[in-house]
């Protein structure tokens, strides 16, 4: 794969072309003038739309995800884990990592949501540069999504396998293992795990109380209070948690609704690259002959004719009643 | 050696020297088919190419500062004048220029002349000049590319350009070999020679090692080899570019009747089509088994989708989803090409007309073959195409023998209403090597050739839709076997010839290769050798006709008197 670099050689000639230049016109114009010049073209130069900052955070969110996703994978994968199931030390990492990783997507998919709100570009060319953008950003999304979940399956198989084999071994040991909620399900974009764990346990804890007076008969007016309160206690935090599950699993929906149209787009005719910019021609094409028709259309503006010659007749007829009664 | 992966390398490396941000691709109309094989749009959004642009056609002038563009472009003089004004007023904020091929220094100094805000970044020459269409095969897309049997200008220049960055590529400082005979394969490789020693700073790569022989290129002459092309293929690449026409990777199907909307168009890549990527050389029978199959597959995934009972199910389909659309994708898309393919042979008789086809092309048995020749063509259900390419490989094998019935066969074609004109200047477009060899008109001194034919003929045959070898192969054979070429195949320049056969062989075709020929080189590379082939373009059997009727235009017929009354079209026909 050879290449030649010409770049030396181009900008030597292009210097050249300024000195030279320069070495002819340039003398009378004084420093001030430069200078004022210069700042004009400064001013003029950066004319940035908004959306290209939502646009560097989302790729710099993209970038962090990776990272993160790369090192869940290492440490998913480190077979030191296997030997040191022991140490609670990679479960709190992988924990707090998944947990992070999720953040992260479903900090990205509401950044892109809010690129896609935003107000599309003036011209034809910055719509279509955002279009693009847009679905450049879906599809890293669903490819980090996509890698998460296969990570996270193979995870799970492994410690299902794991949790198997340490059944064999020690028994019926009461192995704690929370795969199948559904909390791990939505791993992706629910803030859940770690972050619920303590809720549960209170809930738990909530439970047994509410177990309590059915043993215990002889309860007082005050306990009674007590335990309505930490019951209607209770109730709130399941509600929270339910309707939280409930907006994650809208957000999942919303996600993969963009994602298999991405899906579905690619490998077919919408996704070369000739196809499209021969659409964009016919469409310019279009456009312009719908200018001409206009063009013509404006030219032969009925309505002004129509004043015209009514004008005219009107003109017409008082050169003719001044020539009649005077 | 995939030419596939040396684009996109290529592709790559333009697209990571502009650096990180936003950018945008500028192109021209060949440059933009070369990418779009190479690359997929939703590939190239990856890499932050978010816009496409045309710089030879309409553009309307909104200025976009603050995105990176690349041009990548053919060093032609339009283009570069077309550049110029594009610098003269920048839209973009920087310009990563590349040109597809070795520019003229005074284009590059015109250029520097015109960048007076001294926007551009960099200027490279990148040599992907060739539109890759298989790992092994590349084509130049120039449809016709003689005339009066002699070059055009433009189709030369060309072929030498695509040739150049094909060997720049992949590092090769060939020895050329180029058909004797042939005097279009002698300039060509005149030319690259030439090229080759101008530019020597370009192709000083590593000396192979030592007694390691050098790169080959052979440069070959389509009309040494005018029956593969008219033969009606039966692998599956092959198929649909005879029956459906491929035009680079893009198959029309608005003409089908029946077939769905999303499916006017579609995209045959062996990069983004995994199946058609492992089918591409299995003939006909074996892709409908394996479609058979894949259709099996898809069903059962159909069935395990609609059960979703338990949150376990849910989470197995949303994992599996993106995979399964891909694949009902891919499914319906090879199942319209496969009934449309298998319509068409029963409609065409393609059975009966291959059969022949290839017993003409590998026997000669004169009047039998007349005899089912004047049958078929008097069979109205053969087409017109179909009974002219019968002709025509009928005339071709026995346009010497005492009894050739052509004129009679023509007459009956004639009356159908079929162009019994291109006959004879089929006549006149084959070469006089083509004559001797082709046929296998063996002289008894030729001993290794009778023998080599008497093997054959004791080996038999093992599928008579596909007995057919083409020349390309035999020459390989012989190249890869180390058997002396010099007499066919001469040495330009005065490099010695080396005996042992070549590590990495670039075979040209002049006059447009064809996917049978692929497939042979396929079947070599298999076998270990490094062989990539090309031509000016692909043909099936159409567009070969009419690069037969654009290159023997105006020629006096020489070798077709006794057809003097068809010379002529009938009038208001071409």
């Amino acid at each position: 794969m050879s290449q030649r670099n010409l770049t030396d050689l181009y900008s030597m000639l292009r210097n050249n072309v300024v000195y030279n230049k320069h070495l002819y016109t340039d003398t009378n114009n004084s420093d001030h003038i430069a200078l004022l010049d210069h700042g004009l073209n400064e001013a003029d130069d950066p004319e940035q739309p908004a959306w290209i900052r939502i646009y560097d955070d989302i790729v710099c969110l993209l970038t962090r995800t990776q990272t993160k996703i790369d090192d869940l994978v290492h440490i998913q994968d480190a077979p030191a884990r296997l030997v040191l199931n022991e140490n609670g030390g990679d479960e709190l990492k992988i924990q707090q990592l998944s947990k992070d990783v999720s953040l992260l997507l479903s900090a990205v998919h509401g950044k892109i949501k809010a690129l896609k709100s935003n107000s599309r570009g003036k011209n034809h060319l910055e719509i279509v540069l955002q279009q693009n953008m847009e679905k450049k950003l879906l599809i890293s999304l669903k490819c980090a999504t996509v890698r998460v979940q296969q990570n996270q399956a193979r995870f799970n198989d492994n410690q299902n396998n794991m949790k198997h084999n340490s059944e064999l071994v020690f028994g019926d040991l009461p192995v704690l293992n929370s795969v199948d909620t559904f909390d791990n399900f939505l791993n992706m974009n629910v803030t859940t795990s770690s972050k619920s764990i303590p809720d549960d346990n209170e809930a738990e804890t909530l439970d047994e109380y509410f177990q309590l007076p059915a043993t215990g008969l002889n309860v007082n007016q005050k306990q009674l209070m007590i335990i309505e309160a930490d019951n209607s206690k209770m109730i709130r935090t399941r509600e929270y948690e339910v309707s939280r599950i409930v907006d994650s699993i809208d957000n999942l929906n919303v996600v993969f609704k963009d994602l298999a149209h991405i899906v579905m787009e690619q490998g077919t005719i919408l996704d070369r690259i000739d196809y499209n910019i021969e659409c964009t021609q016919t469409k310019i094409f279009e456009g312009y002959e719908q200018l001409k028709i206009a063009e013509i259309y404006q030219r032969k503006n009925k309505r002004i004719y129509c004043i015209c010659v009514l004008a005219s007749m009107i003109m017409f007829m008082i050169i003719l009643t001044m020539f009649t009664k005077l | 050696m995939n030419v596939i992966r040396a684009v996109q390398l290529y592709l790559e490396k333009m697209v990571a020297d502009a650096g990180p941000g936003m950018k945008m691709l500028m192109m021209d109309r060949e440059t933009t088919s070369i990418v779009s094989m190479a690359f997929s749009q939703s590939e190239m959004l990856q890499k932050e190419v978010f816009l496409f642009e045309r710089i030879d056609s309409g553009r309307s002038n909104e200025r976009l500062k603050y995105l990176k563009c690349i041009v990548f472009i053919r060093p032609t003089r339009d283009n570069v004048l077309r550049l110029q004004s594009e610098l003269k007023s920048p839209k973009y904020g920087s310009y990563y220029v590349h040109f597809s091929n070795i520019i003229p220094r005074t284009d590059i100094k015109a250029l520097a002349e015109s960048d007076e805000s001294e926007s551009v970044r960099e200027v490279k020459e990148t040599y992907a000049d060739y539109l890759p269409v298989n790992p092994n095969l590349f084509s130049l897309n120039i449809p016709t590319c003689l005339q009066s049997l002699a070059w055009n200008l433009d189709a030369l220049d060309r072929s030498v350009q695509g040739v150049i960055s094909v060997l720049l590529s992949f590092k090769l400082r060939p020895a050329i070999r180029y058909k004797s005979s042939s005097s279009a394969a002698q300039t060509l490789a005149k030319k690259i020679h030439e090229t080759i020693n101008k530019e020597t700073a370009l192709f000083s790569f590593r000396p192979p090692e030592d007694g390691a022989p050098p790169p080959l290129l052979l440069i070959l002459d389509r009309r040494d080899d005018p029956i593969t092309p008219l033969l009606n293929q039966w692998t599956y690449q092959a198929m649909v570019h005879e029956l459906l026409t491929i035009n680079k990777q893009r198959v029309d199907l608005s003409d089908v009747q029946g077939v769905p909307k999303d499916l006017k168009e579609i995209v045959l890549s062996s990069e983004q089509d995994e199946f058609f990527a492992a089918n591409l050389y299995s003939n006909f029978g074996e892709i409908a088994t394996t479609i058979k199959g894949l259709m099996d597959e898809f069903q059962k995934k159909v069935h395990d989708q609609k059960k979703i009972e338990s949150i376990n199910d849910m989470k197995n389909f949303v994992e599996t989803y993106p995979q399964f659309k891909k694949m009902s994708g891919t499914v319906s898309k090879h199942l319209v090409l496969i009934s449309e393919l298998s319509l068409q042979v029963s409609k065409q008789q393609l059975f009966e007309v291959s059969e022949l086809e290839q017993e003409i092309a590998c026997r000669a048995d004169h009047s039998t073959q007349l005899q089912r020749v004047k049958k078929l063509i008097a069979d109205d259900k053969i087409n017109l195409q179909n009974a002219l390419r019968l002709i025509m490989l009928y005339a071709m094998r026995y346009e010497r023998h005492a009894n050739c019935g052509t004129s009679g066969l023509l007459k009956l074609l004639k009356d159908r209403g079929g162009r019994a004109h291109i006959v004879p200047r089929m006549l006149e477009y084959i070469s006089t090597s083509a004559r001797q060899e082709l046929f296998n008109t063996v002289k008894i001194t030729d001993a290794v050739k009778l023998t080599r034919n008497l093997i054959k003929g004791l080996k038999g045959v093992e599928n008579v839709y596909t007995q057919h070898n083409c020349v390309l192969k035999e020459v390989l054979d012989d190249v890869t076997r180390g058997r002396p070429l010099d007499a066919a195949f001469p040495i330009m320049g005065n490099e010695l010839p080396f005996r042992r056969p070549p590590q990495e062989i670039v075979v040209f075709v002049v006059g447009g290769t064809t996917y049978e020929e692929a497939l042979a080189v396929h079947r070599f590379n298999q076998d270990g050798f490094k062989i990539i082939l090309g031509g000016t373009t692909i043909h099936n059997g159409d567009s070969f006709i009419d690069e037969i009727l654009a290159a023997t235009a105006g020629i006096p017929f020489k070798h077709s008197r006794s057809l003097q009354q068809f010379h002529h079209a009938p009038t208001g026909e071409a």
